[in-house]
């Protein structure tokens, strides 16, 4: 997109497990640029390497996973140099996360307010109790909580998953941080108030001006909340376009299979069509695409040459050779 | 950022949310509703009171420099309600002295062991990795011998002094607080609110104290309460045994030891040190079972 400035440039990004019975190659080799104010849509089945790639930008990768190539600019800094200490710095200041389980996410032993004021008077070196609790009860209104008086002395357990996940948004937005990384944050609702969180989590990130990297399986919840989608599978990115583009002609056969996998209403169908086959394994990496047991479309080339991201229309990137006739033979 | 101010805004979230009073009020009122709570606490509170007003109280000296003869082994009357022992020193006023001692003995060891256990504990579950390996080998080591025996050893090895008492109490029994914070901070770092803290800035001592440790106060609190009545079983098991405090102090195991010489011809001597021993470590015993259910988590408030 050009003429946007971008939030974040990862190039090249690579995570691996070291594990004694070989290595495990969670993210390999990610390209993925977010520009200001966008969101952008980040959909693949469990274990692709969504939730990876979040946690290798906030350099929390669980041990013994490590980053082992690849560059995380973030507004021109890079994040994969900084220290422990600057890392923390950046981490719920700059950017911000938001998780799958509410219920889980928050500490049950204290109150909402304790957490929150613990983040806001960490981050904003507060030290005035008024000002504080002030700030606390505005980040409560902020995410359209009734009665914040009540919820300040509430504990986890008796707060709705709904207003959970809006005090984990408060936490997460409290500080106005520049990208908001929310994984999965509508799964453990209940389908009502996913709409209701998923409106609340877009408006406010276009309210405080922040980009957000939103992580879902769900391709219902990209098309209504995001601007762009890049679609992951076994730790690559195989699709990238802007959201009407995808969902308007999408063109990697995994997103194909996607998109015909997910039923639509007022459709009758006696079965679910479904992508056969399973991921593949990560620990055996192989020089051909990786879906290609999986896909309908399967040459021989497909087998031997792993294909790379090409811009085949306007900002609509693919990693497919179905697309790429005659280019790239042989260099992978 | 100076330690004083992490510690402040601590203190002013705290505040703000006006959590702590309201935490502490809803322990206090469920606990006064629970009887093995009630009756543990008016137990302790009793001994705690004697304890510290024992110098006040009009009682007799409860050491007598020399034996007094005309005064040996009386039996309980109206001017020594528990009698006096073979050299003539008054046993109620000993064993009120006594509660003093066991309870300052019991309280201190259970404190340090308690610092002990949690800081090793925690260190050990929350980073793993070699420290862990290290931490929970020592534990194990020390587990595998009975705390008293481990205490016994030491306290024959320091000499009999009070202070020595309580060091060889503590260093016998931190094991156990550091295997219960142990297990408990390897179950808490894998939660997820841990992971969201680390994602929103949290540094890793503030995870471990503000995090990891407060999840982990209940069975701490029931630990240490029982622990405590270990503690006062132990010390006068030492005494008992002449490995603990001075022979001249007044404590309860000293006067079981010399009493059960006299048992057949003055049964107050070792009884009524007996009776209060019981009823103290019986005490702590019924607040700490009683704890267990107050500071069950799915007890706290209504359920949503």
């Amino acid at each position: 997109m050009p003429g946007r400035k971008p939030i974040i440039e990862i190039k090249g990004l690579r995570t691996q497990f070291i594990l004694r019975e070989g290595t495990v190659t969670a993210l390999d080799g990610i390209d993925l640029t977010i520009y200001e104010n966008e969101s952008l849509g980040i959909v693949g089945e469990t274990g692709c390497g969504k939730s990876m790639t979040a946690f290798s930008i906030l350099r929390l990768v669980p041990s013994p996973g490590r980053i082992t190539a690849g560059s995380i600019r973030f507004k021109g800094v890079e994040l994969t140099k900084l220290t422990e200490d600057e890392m923390r710095g950046i981490r719920g200041r700059l950017i911000s996360m938001i998780f799958q389980d509410p219920s889980t996410s928050l500490d049950p032993v204290f109150t909402i307010g304790f957490q929150l004021g613990e983040v806001i008077s960490l981050h904003q070196s507060i030290y005035d109790e008024q000002v504080l609790s002030k700030k606390i009860l505005e980040t409560l209104k902020f995410v359209r909580i009734a009665a914040p008086e009540t919820v300040v002395k509430q504990y986890p357990h008796e707060l709705s998953g709904g207003m959970k996940q809006r005090v984990m948004i408060a936490l997460a937005l409290s500080c106005n941080p520049s990208l908001l990384i929310a994984d999965e944050p509508t799964t453990a609702l209940d389908v009502t108030i996913q709409a209701q969180v998923l409106r609340l989590l877009k408006d406010l990130v276009k309210g405080v001006g922040s980009s957000m990297m939103l992580i879902t399986h769900n391709l219902g919840i990209v098309a209504e909340t995001c601007d762009r989608v890049c679609i992951m599978y076994a730790g690559r990115i195989v699709e990238e376009a802007v959201t009407l583009d995808l969902f308007g002609k999408p063109m990697h056969p995994y997103t194909q299979g996607l998109l015909t996998a997910f039923p639509k209403l007022g459709e009758k169908k006696e079965e679910l069509s479904v992508i056969r086959g399973t991921v593949p394994n990560l620990m055996n990496p192989f020089p051909g695409c990786s879906f290609v047991d999986r896909c309908d479309f399967a040459t021989d080339q497909c087998r031997r040459v792993r294909p790379k991201m090409a811009e085949v229309a306007p900002g609509h990137l693919v990693a497919c050779h179905l697309y790429l006739i005659g280019g790239e033979k042989d260099n992978a | 950022m100076m330690f004083h101010k992490r510690l402040n805004n601590l203190m002013i979230s705290w505040k703000s949310s006006g959590g702590f009073k309201q935490t502490a009020l809803e322990i206090v009122s469920r606990g006064s509703r629970n009887p093995m709570v009630a009756l543990g606490t008016s137990i302790i509170i009793v001994m705690v009171a004697l304890a510290l007003l024992a110098p006040f109280l009009p009682i007799a000296d409860p050491t007598l420099s020399v034996i007094d003869v005309e005064e040996r082994l009386l039996p309980p009357s109206g001017r020594h309600w528990f009698g006096t022992d073979n050299v003539g020193q008054d046993v109620f006023s000993r064993v009120i002295w006594g509660t003093r001692v066991s309870l300052t003995v019991a309280s201190l060891a259970i404190l340090f062991s308690l610092i002990i256990g949690v800081t090793l504990g925690l260190t050990a579950g929350y980073f793993g990795g070699v420290a862990d390996y290290i931490i929970a080998g020592t534990i194990d080591l020390f587990w595998t011998f009975p705390a008293f025996l481990l205490a016994l050893a030491f306290a024959a090895a320091l000499g009999p002094s009070l202070m020595n008492v309580i060091l060889a109490i503590s260093v016998s029994y931190w094991a156990g607080f550091g295997r219960l914070m142990r297990g408990q901070a390897l179950a808490v770092r894998e939660r997820q609110f841990i992971e969201a803290s680390r994602a929103l800035g949290a540094k890793s001592w503030r995870i471990m104290f503000t995090h990891v440790l407060p999840n982990c106060i209940a069975p701490l609190t029931v630990w240490a309460s029982v622990g405590v009545a270990d503690a006062i079983t132990i010390e006068s098991s030492l005494s008992f045994l002449g490995a603990g405090t001075p022979p001249s102090t007044p404590s309860w195991g000293n006067m079981l030891n010399l009493g059960m010489q006299y048992i057949g011809e003055a049964w107050w001597v070792v009884t009524f040190p007996g009776v209060i021993l019981l009823i103290t470590v019986l005490g702590f015993n019924l607040l700490g079972d009683g704890l267990r259910d107050v500071l069950d988590p799915r007890m706290k408030g209504m359920r949503r």
